[in-house]
């Protein structure tokens, strides 16, 4: 693979386990706080 | 269409015909990311990316997510809790509950007609992916290395030999096995929502998760191959970027389509899965959730599994294959030929058969929402009526199973035009009828993010338009073909009859259930006073 293809396929899933971490976490966080 | 529509009520009325809702925030997630991820996910994306510039194809990809998809979705979340806070699940009502015009719920038809049609042959594929995962346990498809083998396999299996092949003694397999799966859904979705839906979902979601980690440590971990293909190879092959791509049209069209079709926007099934949040449920950060987690299957599983597997042990033929030639065809000979094969096999196809079943059971969900809210039925009149039309139009799929034609003019005419077209009215439905400023102020009630204004305006302006674009370009050229395809086939004609006869039940239901609305006074329910 080439260093452009590391590039692409290092940002591309880095990117999407940016957003679904931060919006995972946030759910779960509110889940927490909205607990009675 | 412009009018603006009422305020909430300050006590919105229950939904007609159920008291079912989201018992959890993640549970309605679970659900709409369930019924995003699909096979697409796993066997359309890493084809796409590796036919449109491989790792160049990420550009537009995520271009047109942000542009076109999560935009979609918001508009879908934000449009089915204000019609559930108003006291409609089903399309037509939610969609009458932002356009106060006789014609709105006609328009909320497609709506119902797609995940209903879409079910009826998804359910059979559904039936594919556990009869190989079936396969696998009792190693009928440890055929050995040749791609011809498991061809032949899959044309006896899916009975694409002839019409009326599943049904010649000694070849039922497929049959018992859709009959299991039919009943395994109706049983859930029979459950409700909560007990149904969200509970599956949150099992399934993360045995998925696992299943497919599993899959992808093996692929990840594989030796050479003897012809001298390496790991680096394979991955190159879906990764390597090829930036002249980026210049052709026909990729930007690619990857808008991809992510269009995998978000499962258009399908009608967010809009109702969001009519059961409560007024004050957040659909901002809900949303965007859900298409994050879509993106992960899709991304992160799908472009390191399916790709770079099939080319590591069977080089760059693989490009050429279709949706179901890499998934059916070429993973097979990869399973036969890899350490542990069986069993990597086993966990590839039920990780599918999960995640087509929590496709298909959100296409149930809006039909049956509408049967009971239109008509005061109870759950099982509904699931009995929404099981006697879905068996009929699986029926003639599973009959006419030669070459796969009945399945492929359903999947053309309902699965890939008509989705266009839902989101078109959508977003006409959002950005002209709603209006963005009230739409921007109905999202927001308990949001947990805000929405930027910039994707008000693409939702008002950009998102229709590049729909219409999405459509001319990817149905004009080939709409002329598949007119003269019906002329020429007698099952093309009985498939586009009988799409067009469910067609015109729908309409006639959603009629007869307008005037039970009108009756009873439902649509003023909730009214402020403003009117419109």
């Amino acid at each position: 693979m080439t260093t452009a293809g590391w590039l692409m396929m290092t940002v591309s899933i880095g990117l999407v386990l940016s957003l679904v971490s931060y919006c995972l976490f946030s759910v779960l966080m509110g889940e927490e706080n909205e607990q009675p | 269409m412009a009018s603006t529509p009422p305020e909430h009520s300050p006590q919105p009325s229950p939904a007609r015909g159920a008291a079912d809702g989201w018992t959890s925030r993640l549970g309605v997630i679970l659900a709409v990311a369930g019924s995003a991820v699909g096979l697409g996910n796993f066997l359309r994306f890493p084809g796409q990316a590796a036919a449109n510039g491989a790792g160049a194809f990420l550009i537009p990809y995520f271009i047109s997510l942000l542009v076109l998809g999560i935009p979609l979705c918001w508009a879908e979340w934000t449009m089915g809790r204000y019609g559930g806070s108003r006291g409609f699940n089903s399309a037509p009502g939610v969609f009458s509950s932002i356009w106060r015009h006789p014609l709105a719920k006609f328009l909320g038809m497609p709506a119902l007609l797609i995940p209903l049609v879409i079910y009826m042959y998804y359910v059979v594929i559904e039936a594919w992916c556990l009869g190989y995962a079936i396969s696998y346990l009792t190693g009928d498809l440890m055929l050995g290395p040749g791609a011809e083998k498991y061809s032949e396999f899959f044309d006896g299996f899916v009975g694409a030999e002839a019409d009326g092949a599943l049904f010649a003694a000694g070849n039922r397999s497929l049959l018992w096995i859709v009959i299991g799966v039919f009943a395994l859904n109706f049983v859930l979705i029979y459950r409700g929502v909560a007990n149904g839906i969200e509970s599956f979902c949150k099992i399934a979601i993360p045995a998925m998760v696992i299943c497919a980690l599993c899959v992808l440590v093996r692929v990840l971990t594989l030796p050479d191959h003897a012809s001298g293909r390496t790991l680096d190879d394979a991955l190159g092959f879906m990764w390597n970027p090829d930036f002249s791509k980026l210049a052709e049209p026909s990729t930007w069209l690619a990857a808008s389509g991809q992510v269009f079709f995998s978000l499962s926007v258009g399908f009608g099934i967010i809009v109702n899965y969001a009519s059961y949040l409560k007024r004050k449920d957040d659909v901002v950060l809900s949303g965007l959730t859900a298409a994050s987690m879509n993106e992960f299957f899709e991304v992160c599983l799908g472009g390191l599994i399916t790709i770079p597997a099939a080319f590591l042990f069977m080089g760059a033929m693989v490009g050429d294959q279709g949706t179901f030639g890499l998934g059916f065809n070429a993973l097979p000979n990869v399973f036969a030929e890899m350490p542990g094969g069986r069993f990597f096999g086993f966990l590839w196809f039920f990780m599918l058969f999960l995640a087509a079943i929590t496709s298909s059971l959100s296409m149930l969900q809006p039909v049956i929402a509408f049967f009971e809210e239109g008509f005061g039925l109870k759950r099982p009149a509904s699931a009995a009526l929404l099981g006697l039309v879905s068996a009929m139009g699986s029926g003639f799929i599973l009959f006419f199973s030669g070459g796969m034609v009945a399945l492929d003019t359903f999947d053309f005419w309902v699965g890939t035009a008509l989705i266009v077209v839902l989101a078109f009215i959508q977003s006409l439905l959002y950005g002209w009828a709603l209006g963005i400023d009230r739409g921007a102020e109905i999202a927001h009630e308990g949001a947990k993010l805000r929405i930027p204004h910039v994707v008000q305006l693409m939702l008002k302006y950009v998102v229709p338009v590049y729909l219409l674009v999405i459509f001319v370009a990817s149905f004009w050229q080939s709409l002329g073909e598949k007119i003269g395809q019906i002329r020429e086939s007698t099952v093309v004609f009985g498939s586009v009859l009988f799409i067009g006869v469910v067609a015109t039940f729908l309409l006639v239901l959603i009629g007869l259930a307008g005037r039970r609305w009108e009756a009873e006074g439902l649509y003023d329910e909730g009214e402020s006073g403003e009117g419109i």
